[in-house]
């Protein structure tokens, strides 16, 4: 599979090439268009690997699209666009049998070999309640696709780093990671806007995202017409 | 104090590296991540600023960071929407910000809150601004993309695309048309700018990007 | 004598060694090049005509793939429709390496009622109009940025408050304000509400569907109406809303996300969500694919995500997005405030 991304860094959406028999996963509604050469299913079971049902997919995805549409080419050469649901930058991330920890929302799309798991509870869900934050576990050997909601840079890490945790786009689990106090005191943290952030320590790649969704949505929500 | 604005015009944020002796104020949630050498200490603005610093947009924003280190480090500091951010060098000269642009600035630029002086009242934002003067570098954002323009005259603007101005330009609220085409073409109140001096705009409006995700609503 | 390719379309020139550093206009694509200040030429090359100066300012043209005739174009392509050529920049580029590619690129152009400049492409695009006076244009209510004092503002007969994209039905007109440079010439600037790209287009007689919120503004001799499009009744529920423009004059319409545009010539599926305009040479068919469907209970006026899809065949050229509205409309749900009782 070969992939191409156009219009970066905002509003990149992804060009996949496929060749028959190819076929690549990615959430329901990321499709933009494709040439006629795909079979397409929906399901909520991973394809390929242990062909199991993808773990925690209805967290995984907002209300009833816990599904999954998996694109197979029936031709040589077919086209696939995808893009994420927000505005933002997309990187392709190669899996070679580690394992990367992708935050929720990130997880754009990945090839069969790829296995998903949305249960991980590495960090503690109670913490982020309300904020929808949740981890994906992603092992195995192919091609994974993420995206972002603002600019992505990599942060080799070697000691420690601090990161606000809305910020996280993926991480290696070469890394140990921990939350922690933002400020000097207890207070200062809480109410300094930071609140609690993440302490990531080792060595590994951690990929951040410049913005995070939910401090877009609290400025917005109060302007939109009531549900 | 190196800094720099990544990531332009889209999603514009701040990496900076500062050395033992550095400061940098930034707004209460603009932290995206930093080095574990940097040390974040939280005031009440009530001491720092003249006034309460409202953030117009969500509320109020009471609390502003000042960031430090002992050793050495790297920050980045971002805005909740994605944007443009401008950078301006204050040498004793003033200039006029919307509240909710203000992200960051260096320990020698003073910020305080006044009153617009429209002489029309409007129940939105326009109501205050933001006055930073002093010495050191001051960074502003805003929802879109931010470019300059020099007035010589008589300029208009729809209100929500003003993010900062100098202190010579004259601002005069008004109707974009007559009344009825004011009121029925959707452009409503507008702000007449006089020169001469610069203003910066925003090529996105907050105000525009809800009445956008409204009108695709039932 | 200074030999030297326009880095466009490769056609040689060999120049007088006064017109070294000048910037002129290819004879053969109207691309803007800059005359290199030192290439010797041989003298067996075949003797060319001096390139034609180009008059102010010196901007980059727009693109030579606006075509105006409506005929299909036959080129060899795989099996796949081919992204439209985009012609590298010729101005300095800006600074992020990431925005050195052509959709971040500013189109501009002068027509007979204006000239236009696109910038800040493709995520906060703005269009600057600058009208001759006496000239006037048509824009979607709210589109204005900012303009000179001089431009008069009427407002449109039926009026733009309560603006939700209604239903517009066989052939209503569209709600706009127009914009007069009265005396003098006047600028204007305009933008959409949501982040995205504008693009322009030229019409020669030929119509283009839009998506209903992908119109922006145009000039007097473009018509735009409404029209009702495609698996109506199928499912029960409405097919694809759209605005048909045509005529002669310039016509410029918005997207929330990038714009692609996309040349079909053999077979091209999209979301309907992701369509921002296209042809009416290409056949299209609206159908559900239901593996596409990703259901959720957002009541909104436009459809995409539904599993919607609009089918294109035959010759013509397609302008998709890269973000959808409905998307957007999911994820900001949740902040909304709830409603009070």
């Amino acid at each position: 599979m070969q992939y191409e991304f156009l219009s970066r860094p905002a509003m990149t959406a992804a060009k996949l090439t496929l060749d028959a028999g190819e076929s690549i996963t990615c959430e329901v509604g990321a499709m933009i268009a494709m040439s006629r050469g795909f079979n397409v299913e929906t399901t909520s079971r991973n394809k390929g690997g242990s062909g199991g049902i993808v773990k925690g997919l209805k967290r995984m995805f907002a209300g009833e699209n816990f599904f999954l549409n998996h694109f197979t080419a029936t031709s040589p050469a077919q086209s696939l666009f995808i893009g994420p649901a927000m505005l933002g930058d997309i990187i392709h991330y190669p899996m070679t049998g580690g394992t990367l920890v992708v935050q929720g929302s990130s997880w754009l799309a990945s090839t069969s070999g790829v296995e998903i798991d949305a249960t991980f509870q590495g960090i503690g869900k109670a913490l982020f309640s309300g904020e929808g934050i949740f981890w994906v576990k992603c092992t195995g050997r192919g091609d994974l696709i993420l995206n972002s909601f603002g600019a992505i840079h990599c942060v080799e890490v070697n000691g420690e780093f601090v990161i606000d945790s809305g910020h996280i786009v993926a991480f290696e689990d070469t890394l140990e990671f921990r939350l922690g106090k933002a400020g000097k005191s207890l207070i200062g943290s809480f109410l300094g806007g930071e609140g609690l952030v993440c302490k990531f320590s080792g060595q590994g790649k951690l990929y951040y995202q410049t913005h995070n969704p939910p401090s877009f949505g609290k400025l917005l929500g109060p302007k939109l017409k009531p549900r | 104090m190196y800094a720099e604005i990544r990531d332009k015009p889209s999603f514009a944020n701040i990496h900076v590296k500062l050395q033992p002796g550095d400061q940098i104020i930034a707004e209460a949630d603009a932290m995206a991540c930093m080095s574990s050498t940097i040390e974040m200490d939280t005031k009440w603005s009530g001491g720092f600023v003249q006034g309460i610093l409202k953030r117009v947009f969500g509320g109020e924003s009471m609390f502003v960071n000042t960031f430090s280190t002992q050793t050495g480090g790297e920050l980045v500091l971002t805005q909740p929407f994605p944007g443009d951010m401008q950078c301006l060098e204050l040498n004793g000269n003033t200039m006029f910000l919307q509240p909710g642009a203000f992200i960051a600035c260096e320990p020698g630029v003073k910020l305080g809150l006044g009153w617009a002086g429209f002489k029309m009242f409007i129940a939105r934002e326009g109501l205050f601004r933001l006055k930073v003067s002093g010495i050191g570098r001051v960074w502003f954002g805003a929802y879109g993309g931010i470019f300059q323009k020099e007035v010589e005259g008589e300029y208009v603007v729809d209100s929500g695309h003003l993010v900062a101005y100098e202190p010579t330009i004259g601002i005069r609220i008004g109707m974009a048309g007559g009344i009825f085409s004011s009121f029925f073409s959707g452009e409503g109140f507008v702000t007449r700018v006089s020169g001469p001096g610069r203003i910066y705009m925003q090529s996105r409006s907050f105000d525009g990007l809800a009445a956008w995700t409204n009108a695709h609503l039932w | 004598m200074i030999q030297f390719d326009c880095q466009s379309c490769q056609k040689r020139y060999k120049v007088g060694d006064e017109l070294a550093g000048k910037k002129v206009k290819c004879r053969e694509c109207a691309q803007i090049m800059q005359i290199p200040v030192l290439a010797e030429a041989d003298d067996d090359d075949e003797p060319l005509i001096v390139a034609q100066l180009a008059g102010p300012p010196m901007r980059p043209q727009p693109p030579p793939t606006a075509r105006p005739q409506p005929s299909p174009i036959s080129r060899p392509q795989p099996a796949f429709a081919a992204l439209a050529s985009q012609r590298p920049p010729l101005q300095p580029q800006a600074t992020s390496s990431s925005r050195a590619n052509a959709s971040s690129k500013n189109l501009s152009g002068t027509t007979a009622d204006l000239s236009y400049e696109i910038s800040q492409r493709p995520d906060f695009a703005l269009v600057r109009i600058k009208l001759q006076a006496g000239r006037k244009i048509l824009a979607e209510p709210s589109a204005m940025v900012s303009m000179t004092p001089s431009v008069k503002l009427e407002a449109g007969i039926k009026g733009g408050l309560g603006k939700t994209f209604g239903k517009l039905l066989g052939g209503e007109s569209l709600i706009t304000n127009t914009f007069t440079a009265e005396n003098e010439p006047g600028e204007i600037m305009f933008a959409g509400g949501s982040a995205g790209d504008v693009a322009y287009q030229r019409l020669e007689g030929q119509t283009l569907y839009l998506q209903r919120g992908a119109y922006m503004l145009n000039t007097e001799g473009v018509e735009v109406t409404g029209k009702w499009q495609g698996a109506k009744g199928f499912f029960g529920g409405e097919g694809l809303v759209l605005l048909k423009a045509s005529g002669y004059g310039d016509l410029f319409f918005n997207s929330y996300g990038a714009i692609l545009e996309v040349d079909v010539t053999d077979g091209f599926i999209v979301d309907s969500g992701y369509i921002v305009a296209f042809e009416e040479t290409l056949d299209y068919h609206v159908t559900v694919l239901p593996g596409l469907r990703s259901g959720g209970k957002i009541k909104s006026l436009f459809f995409g995500g539904e599993g919607l899809v609009c089918e294109f065949s035959g010759f013509g050229r397609v302008w998709i997005q890269t973000r959808q509205v409905n998307s957007f409309l999911a994820w900001s749900n949740v902040f909304r405030p709830a409603k009070s009782n």
